[in-house]
């Protein structure tokens, strides 16, 4: 299968080098080719959050149009990304925005935690004996309800466990809640709107949700969530890591069966 | 211009807010206090997470119905022999306050978000009366010289240390105490400041309140409290006044009912210590049953219904806001509000604060650094009683925000990013 990667995936210069390295890792050693993607392409939705509804039909056009010249250039089957925006707004699966707008890419898009778990079976993992405080992304998790898809691969991994990363003191067991409704945002959105207060931001929530779960690591299904963590780290001057999704997987894939 | 605005804001939220210790800690103390208490009130009493569904359907109809639910309102009151003016905006609220007040009173105030938004008491004591918030926390938000940072808690950002000074300095002054209070001793600092107020209630001109529901077939106002300062403000002085937004309005009194015991159980008191409903002036008919107005309560009731931008609100889209109980789920749940209190905001605050600062306090060019403050991460609305949508109103404000040019620099360049990309590929 060819695959390109969505360009925050890919490019050191417009994403986050560690996930672009984890993403283009696992693509290999699941044996796909990989084509990478320079382009500013994000997801026409995520510009009409920011206040540019305006400009959300020519940018889906735009993303259309190049998707178009890559797919038939480098023949794509797939596109693939970490970060739940794009996702969401494009996959025709789960009804994304701009499908039910209209639009539609040349092939088919996949979260890495849905491409993975689709294909599961054939996922061969290494030990890996820690345990990781599991933070859904707020898009991903919160608004997609894909959830349960990227545990049923880290339950795969071999010696991992796995807490989830809520506040006991927030379950009423009537109202039904799940851990990501539940889950605090690390503010990776505030890269965009108010940098100076992403770090702030995401240190109290390692503080005040991680550290008393006493866990080394917490792992993030969203992209920018793992940028936030990263800078909270960094910021509060914590002994306790941060990864990104793909990091985790690429730490444990061994290949495929 | 709103590259000044959003430097100021910037400045603000960061310095007095993201960098201060004492936000944090207070604030991390109060969340899990809160929480907790939550859990507890809606494990006991179940019902009334259905009952919160209810009241969504309630305010959807009374903020389709508003203007008839006004007239309706003030219909009720008037019957009741007490005194309803509408006031389109701000000014028009403050001058009847003047006309009703005027000048050299004593006056006792209980918490009011509505009096907040308009200023009132520091119009009043401009018109030189004497006001005191009888609110705890608001009286030490009025000590401080700052404004309320929570609108359930005005001083939750105030660690109890620092509480303990400002009130002995005051009250030393006051000579209500001796010795400097122990910033241990929590007890003793709730006792000086009821001393203190205590006086204040029996003496006062005239009582002033917000209400949390407001029935428009009885004209029966639903008031919610703990500390027994509300009570005593609406009925100890002569004169009440009380100032109630228009989106406050609800059908029935069984409506009103839903309303403020949905808010009750999720601002965390499983059970308040009281509930204040006022319909009238006092009255007895005690002596040959003839109907006499002013008996141990006030003699005379008027209320305001503020408009102040609320009509505008629902023209525009943004119906969800006026639903708004203002039970503080909404901030105790967001994590950006965790780390900055109400430096999150204008005057209101949180997300849902922007929309309304945007159309009811400082308008939509300081409102606009606050909705990009948010991050939409869909907490709150999950958490909120009313699932009202809070990140799609952020999502609107901004994009009305960008039409009136009021975007900031860091996202006008990231646009502008877009843009290039789109003519690339045309």
């Amino acid at each position: 299968m060819r695959i390109m990667l969505h360009g925050w995936d890919t490019s050191h210069r417009m994403g986050v080098p560690e996930i672009c390295d984890s993403m283009t890792s696992i693509v290999k050693k699941m044996g796909h080719e990989y084509v990478p993607n320079e382009s500013k392409v994000i997801c026409a939705e995520a510009i009409g959050f920011l206040g540019y509804d305006n400009l959300t039909d020519d940018f889906a056009k735009a993303t259309v149009k190049e998707m178009e010249e890559k797919v038939s250039k480098y023949d794509i089957d797939l596109i693939l990304t970490a970060y739940a925006a794009p996702y969401a707004a494009w996959s025709k699966e789960r009804e994304g925005f701009l499908v039910k707008r209209g639009y539609e890419l040349p092939v088919p898009i996949e979260h890495i935690a849905t491409f993975l778990y689709k294909n599961l079976d054939k996922l061969k993992f290494k030990e890996l004996d820690m345990t990781v405080l599991m933070h859904d992304g707020c898009t991903l998790g919160r608004k997609m309800r894909v959830a349960d898809e990227p545990r049923k691969v880290l339950e795969k991994i071999p010696k991992l466990k796995y807490v989830n990363f809520d506040h006991p003191e927030l379950y009423v067991k009537e109202r039904d809640l799940k851990p990501w409704d539940i889950s605090a945002c690390p503010g990776g959105w505030l890269d965009f709107t108010l940098p100076e207060l992403m770090p702030y931001v995401a240190s109290n929530v390692i503080r005040e949700y991680a550290l008393p779960r006493e866990v080394d690591t917490i792992v993030t299904t969203c992209g920018n969530g793992y940028h936030a963590f990263k800078a909270g780290v960094k910021h509060g001057g914590f002994d306790i890591k941060a990864m990104a999704y793909p990091m985790l997987i690429d730490m444990a894939l061994e290949g495929v069966q | 211009m709103i590259d000044d605005v959003v430097q100021e804001y910037t400045k603000r939220i960061i310095e007095y807010g993201a960098k201060s210790e004492k936000v944090r800690i207070a604030l991390s103390r109060a969340i899990k206090a809160f929480e907790n208490n939550r859990r507890n009130a809606l494990g006991m009493f179940p019902q009334s997470i259905d009952t919160a569904k209810e009241v969504r359907k309630i305010k959807e109809y009374s903020i389709e119905h508003m203007d008839k639910l006004i007239k309706k309102a003030c219909e009720s009151i008037e019957r009741n022999h007490g005194h309803c003016y509408y006031a389109k905006t701000k000014e028009e609220a403050l001058q009847i306050f003047k006309e009703l007040v005027g000048t050299g009173k004593l006056i006792v105030k209980s918490k009011s978000l509505t009096s907040e938004e308009i200023h009132l008491r520091e119009f009043l004591e401009e018109l030189g009366n004497e006001v005191y918030e009888t609110d705890l926390g608001e009286f030490i938000v009025q000590l401080m010289g700052t404004r309320p940072t929570h609108i359930l808690a005005p001083a939750i950002n105030v660690p109890r240390e620092d509480v303990a000074k400002l009130l002995s300095k005051f009250m030393k002054e006051q000579g209500i105490i001796e010795e400097d209070l122990d910033e241990r001793d929590i007890e003793a600092m709730v006792a000086v400041v009821r001393k203190f107020l205590r006086d204040k209630f029996f003496k006062a001109d005239i009582g002033i309140n917000g209400a949390n529901a407001l029935a428009a077939d009885t004209g029966t106002m639903f008031i919610i409290e703990n500390e027994g300062n509300a009570r005593l403000s609406i009925g100890a002085p002569p004169v009440q006044i009380a100032i109630v937004g228009v989106e406050k309005i609800v059908p029935t009194i069984e409506d009103a009912f839903k309303v403020t015991e949905v808010t009750w159980r999720y601002a965390n008191y499983t059970v308040p210590a009281y509930v204040n409903l006022v319909s009238g002036p006092s009255k007895t008919g005690d002596i040959e049953k003839v109907i006499t107005y002013g008996a141990h309560g006030p003699k005379e009731l008027h209320v305001i219904l503020l408009d102040n931008g609320r009509t505008r609100m629902h023209e525009e889209g943004y119906n969800e806001a006026l639903y708004c109980l203002r039970c503080g789920t909404c901030l105790y749940e967001c994590p950006v509000y965790a780390v900055t209190a109400g430096f999150f905001g204008q005057q209101y605050m949180g997300g849902i604060g922007a929309i309304w600062d945007a159309f009811t306090t400082v308008g939509l060019e300081k409102a606009s650094p606050v909705a990009y403050t948010c991050v939409r991460c869909g907490k709150c609305k999950v958490m909120c009683p009313l699932n009202i949508d809070i990140p799609d109103m952020i999502a609107k404000l901004r994009n009305d925000a960008r039409k009136q040019g009021y975007i900031p620099k860091v996202v006008r360049d990231f646009a502008a990013e877009v843009e290039e990309f789109i003519k690339e590929q045309k």
